[in-house]
């Protein structure tokens, strides 16, 4: 069946100015083929494209365009796929006559680019890598930042801790974390900087690694896909090594050993590929030495490259800049030292919040525990079951970030009872200014008026936010310290609606806690953070602010700036 | 003579002399307004003002609808009847209305505002005075009393 | 429930007296003396008669923070340099005091803060120590030099300021309105932990009186000035002489964006108060330690001063029609 009006096709590229037709658009299967050649000032001589057009054109499909332009003599250019056809993207447009116009007209811009001016992009492109299952399983090991700068044709052997075991296009995946490399000529241990969490990670697999330093691809681009390709890269004494390793590991033959590739990207970044041998499947011969007249040398071999297909496994750089590439709080947040007190509905918010946006070192304190009726307005989860709230967060907080410590800070009590009854004995008061005062941010998520009443009075330089929220969640009121309990209390109290009428009375003799749901709360704390986020990257006056909601027509949220 | 105000359920005392000596002022000054400072004191429970004198301005500028008193060298004459063993001190203001009503104006509603909220006065329910006059006689008079922005009439009892 | 904002502020400036702490300010009052006495026993005829200033001669004095200070005007050739007057004088006051007293040199000053008593109440007292610009003219024009304590040894930094503590005194003299903005600043800024100085805050206040014309209740008058504040603060031109030495621009202790902070939220509390008078608690609280019981005294006259009869004098002309 035909897709396409390809008359009106031909028509269209028949009046591009730059476009000679060379051969009329066809119907070949279910694609459209032409063939088409460029003319441009700069350009030598022209260039000559077959121009396939797939069924869903001018629709894309898995987010790739769906016309190729094609010309394997170009494969050593910037964004020139495998197959020779060039990697362009253009705009959404439904309409034939405007796509196919933007699409030739990205092609032309390609070629003034990148054929005649050679442009080099200032980002950095992976190298194409056809990742492989083995045996019908994937693996993925992901690495991140080692504090060591490995020499070319460095060597030695990897720790592996198991991550998860998943599904991935369909089949099973093994997932893995490089936790630790071991140079084989140095006696030092090189730790991969994960947090401490994932450091803890039992070692359960090993590989092997080797630094190339240069990138083992053509073009820079793709991959080699064969062992030979390898041979001016892979020094001897690592395939030695490789030999060795076999003999000692006769009994694990079926084995899976990784090997991993490692060479140099942009600003001496690293990046680490890997491919996966069995162990009595080495791809090395060994070959009788020969001497200088062409005779072997008794009993002297060396090790040589074989002639064999390399199958790519996945590996991923989720070192901290790539792993939060796409959006962070500001570093002052990020980098800081956090406490978080009282980790019920906001304050669990504000923790994962935090952790999803990069913070790295974060202390929770809270003396509760998660009952099932908690789970609907907080991020605990319901498959945990009854639990302390302070060990469910650490726990869900450090699977969401390698880059976060999270750690209990002090004993449960320590806010909820221990500081009420002693914070007007000087030397205790003291104690509780020296352990405050190790965290540069710390949010009192508490909304518990005496307390803030007592952090109010010490004299603390951390900067102490206090979070709270008025019944129905309505209000947010967010306060800086020293600025706080006064503040709230006339807020809650004489400004705001705080209707303590309403209720919600779970079963049980215990206090009654505000209605409001997981959207109610989570909506206000995140619009808090937000701003929160703004006074800490534009250095501006920590001010206090409320927020409020007006749902009278349409929902809106009044910010006031005290 | 005892009022009443029932807005503070607070009382007023004076003499008919009192008002006598004020009525003198007041003709002295026809057409013109005149007016000074009322003197007096609180009873220990604070239930009751006794109105005891009243003191002149020593400075003022009179017109017909107008009256300004001055307070030049007042300071020293009510530190000293203060300094008096029965103590006496300021307890309000009082001025005429020549061929008026004894209504209070807004300039007199304002005067009274702005005193009450001097930091060098310290009470809370100053009085304030108009005495309704024509050429013959006093036609009447009514008391007020100061409190939150406000003048409470005094009536009898 | 709506506040009624002048009310609330005459309650705010009440409760704030230091009449109502007048057992605490007579044990400052004593240790001022003290000081004094040992000072000029000490300096002899090197020193004129110690003056008493700060916000409690200026009447401006809250009583949630405040201390009392003493100006010593030495004679011109009295020491060599303003350095060795300023190091003399921390050393003498130092070896007095140091076992009942932590003494410390401030930017232009020195602190002596008594270890508190058997109430719990830690007296404050600051010597500023000055030297007449000319000798023997401070009884006539009160000129004095003041050593500046460099903390951070900047070499632009002043080494000394020429100043008039004596008309800074008169400058807010008589000016009563003035006083009660200045007091409900100089609370906004304690109790919020604001961090301009009252100095700052009085000369900005007088000026705004002096500008524009500002009449009205106490909530009227506030707001004018911090309109004036709003308005005024961030202008390129803006400049508030030091009425001791019209040489100092105060309004040059602060950074422009410090500037810009203060008229947002000027603006801030404006906006706020008026949107919502409750608003009035959070920037001048009443503090509730003076604070009458209410149920407003039905069936007393009411007086400021609980339970005492003060003298009232009226102070200005009044009008009445």
């Amino acid at each position: 069946m035909g897709f396409h009006n390809i008359e009106e096709i031909n028509n269209i590229v028949s009046t591009i100015p730059f476009i000679d037709v060379l051969e009329e658009f066809k119907q070949v299967g279910i694609f459209l083929e032409g063939k088409t050649s460029v003319n441009l000032e700069g350009l030598n001589e022209s260039l000559n494209f077959d121009v396939q057009i797939f069924p869903q054109y001018p629709l894309k499909s898995h987010d790739s365009e769906a016309i190729k332009f094609i010309n394997k003599d170009l494969i050593p250019y910037n964004h020139v796929m495998g197959d020779g056809s060039i990697c362009i993207h253009t705009l959404h447009s439904p309409k034939l006559k405007q796509k196919l116009l933007a699409d030739f007209e990205s092609l032309k811009a390609w070629i003034e680019k990148y054929y005649i001016n050679k442009n080099i992009d200032s980002h950095y492109e992976h190298i194409i890598i056809n990742e492989q299952p083995f045996d019908d399983i994937y693996y993925s090991y992901q690495f991140t930042d080692v504090d060591y700068s490995f020499s070319k044709g460095e060597f030695g052997q990897v720790d592996l801790t198991p991550l998860s075991i998943g599904v991935y296009k369909k089949k099973p995946i093994s997932n893995f974390l490089i936790k630790s490399f071991q140079p084989l000529k140095k006696t030092i241990k090189i730790n991969s900087k994960w947090s401490e969490y994932y450091m803890n990670f039992e070692v359960k697999n090993i590989g092997l690694f080797l630094f190339l330093e240069d990138v083992p691809a053509f073009h820079n681009r793709f991959a080699f896909s064969n062992w030979l390709e390898l041979e001016n890269y892979i020094p001897t004494d690592f395939l030695q090594f490789l030999n060795d390793f076999q003999k000692r590991n006769k009994k694990n033959k079926n084995t899976f050993l990784p090997i991993f590739f490692g060479y140099k990207t942009v600003e001496n970044e690293i990046h680490w590929i890997s491919t996966l041998v069995k162990i009595n499947e080495i791809p090395t011969i060994g070959i009788p030495v020969i001497d200088s007249k062409g005779v072997k040398l008794k009993g002297q071999w060396e090790s040589k490259l074989i002639n064999r297909k390399i199958n790519w496994a996945i590996t991923r750089n989720s070192s901290y800049k790539y792993l939060f590439g796409r959006g962070t709080f500001c570093d002052k947040i990020t980098n800081a030292r956090i406490l978080i007190i009282g980790v019920g509905a906001i304050g669990s918010m504000v923790a994962k919040t935090l952790v999803k946006c990069g913070a790295k070192n974060i202390s929770i304190v809270d003396y509760d525990v998660k009952e099932p009726e908690n789970v609907c307005r907080s991020e605990y989860n319901f498959s945990n079951g009854l639990y302390d709230k302070t060990f469910e967060l650490i726990k869900m907080l450090q699977e969401n970030s390698p880059f976060v410590n999270v750690n209990f800070h002090n004993n449960n009590e320590y806010f909820e009872s221990f500081i009420k009854a002693f914070h007007k004995d000087k030397e205790a008061k003291k104690e509780y200014e020296k352990s405050l005062n190790q965290f540069d941010i710390v949010f009192n998520c508490s909304t518990d008026s005496d307390l803030m009443f007592v952090l109010d009075q010490l004299k603390l330089s951390t900067d102490l936010v206090n979070l709270s929220i008025t019944n129905h969640a309505k209000d947010l009121v967010c306060a800086f310290y020293p600025n706080i309990y006064n503040y709230v209390q006339n807020q809650f109290i004489n400004i705001l609606d705080n209707d303590v009428d309403d209720l919600y009375n779970p079963t049980g003799c215990w206090s009654p806690t505000f209605k409001a749901s997981y959207n109610d709360i989570s909506l206000l704390t995140q619009y808090a953070l937000k701003e929160i986020n703004r006074k800490y990257e534009e250095n501006k006056p920590k001010d206090n602010f409320t927020l409020s909601i007006n749902s009278e027509n349409n929902t809106n949220i009044k910010f006031t700036q005290y | 003579m005892k009022i009443i105000n029932s807005h503070k359920n607070v009382s007023l005392e004076y003499e008919e002399d009192l008002i006598l000596k004020i009525e003198s002022l007041a003709f002295k000054h026809y057409p013109n307004e005149f007016g000074g400072f009322l003197i007096g004191y609180y009873s220990d429970d604070l239930k009751t003002l006794v109105l005891t004198d009243v003191l002149s301005p020593n400075e003022y500028k009179s017109h017909r609808v107008l009256f300004e008193r001055s307070a030049e060298g007042i300071k020293e004459k009510l530190l000293e009847l203060f300094n008096l063993n029965e103590k006496r001190y300021y307890v309000g203001e009082w001025h005429s209305h020549p061929d008026a009503s004894s209504m209070y104006s807004l300039t007199d509603l304002n005067a009274m505002q702005s005193i009450a909220e001097s930091e060098t006065i310290r009470i809370k329910n100053p009085i304030l005075l108009i005495v309704s006059i024509n050429n013959q006689k006093l036609k009447n008079y009514t008391f007020y009393l100061y409190d939150n922005n406000t003048l409470f009439e005094y009536g009898r009892k | 429930m709506a506040t009624d904002k002048t009310q609330h502020l005459q309650q705010v400036l009440e409760t704030h007296r230091m009449a109502h702490i007048e057992k605490l300010l007579d044990k400052y009052k004593e240790k001022r003396q003290e000081v004094k006495e040992a000072l000029e026993e000490n300096y002899k005829d090197k020193i004129y008669n110690p003056i008493n200033s700060g916000s409690y001669a200026k009447h401006t004095a809250i009583n949630i923070k405040f201390d009392l200070d003493i100006v010593v005007p030495f004679k011109r050739n009295s020491f060599d340099t303003l350095e060795e007057m300023f190091n003399d004088v921390f050393d003498f006051l130092y070896e007095k005091y140091k076992d009942v007293a932590e003494v410390r040199k401030q930017k232009v000053s020195i602190g002596i803060i008594f270890d508190a008593d058997d109430n719990g109440d830690e007296i404050n007292i600051d010597v500023v120590v000055g030297r007449e610009l000319n000798q023997d003219q401070y009884t006539e024009d009160r000129n004095l030099n003041l050593f500046v304590n460099s903390q951070y040894g900047l070499l632009d930094e002043k080494t000394y300021i020429q100043t008039n503590i004596q008309a800074q005194i008169d400058h807010i003299k008589g000016k009563n309105n003035e006083r009660s903005i200045i007091r409900l600043l100089k609370i906004w800024k304690t109790t919020n932990n604001e961090s301009y100085k009252s100095f700052f805050l009085e000369l900005i206040t007088i000026k705004a009186f002096d500008k524009e014309s500002i009449s009205g209740n106490l909530w009227d008058k506030l707001k004018s000035v911090m309109e004036y504040i709003k308005e005024n603060i961030t202008k390129d031109n803006f400049t508030l002489k030091d009425p001791g030495n019209t040489n100092n621009d105060v309004a040059d202790t602060l950074e422009d964006w410090e500037k810009a902070n203060l008229s947002n939220k000027m603006s801030n509390m404006i906006s706020n108060i008026e949107n919502n008078s409750d608003n009035i608690k959070t920037y001048f609280p009443i503090n509730e330690e003076f604070k009458e019981e209410e149920d407003e005294n039905k069936g007393q006259y009411g007086l400021k001063d609980a339970s005492i009869v003060a003298p009232s004098i009226p102070n200005k002309s009044q009008q009445f029609g």
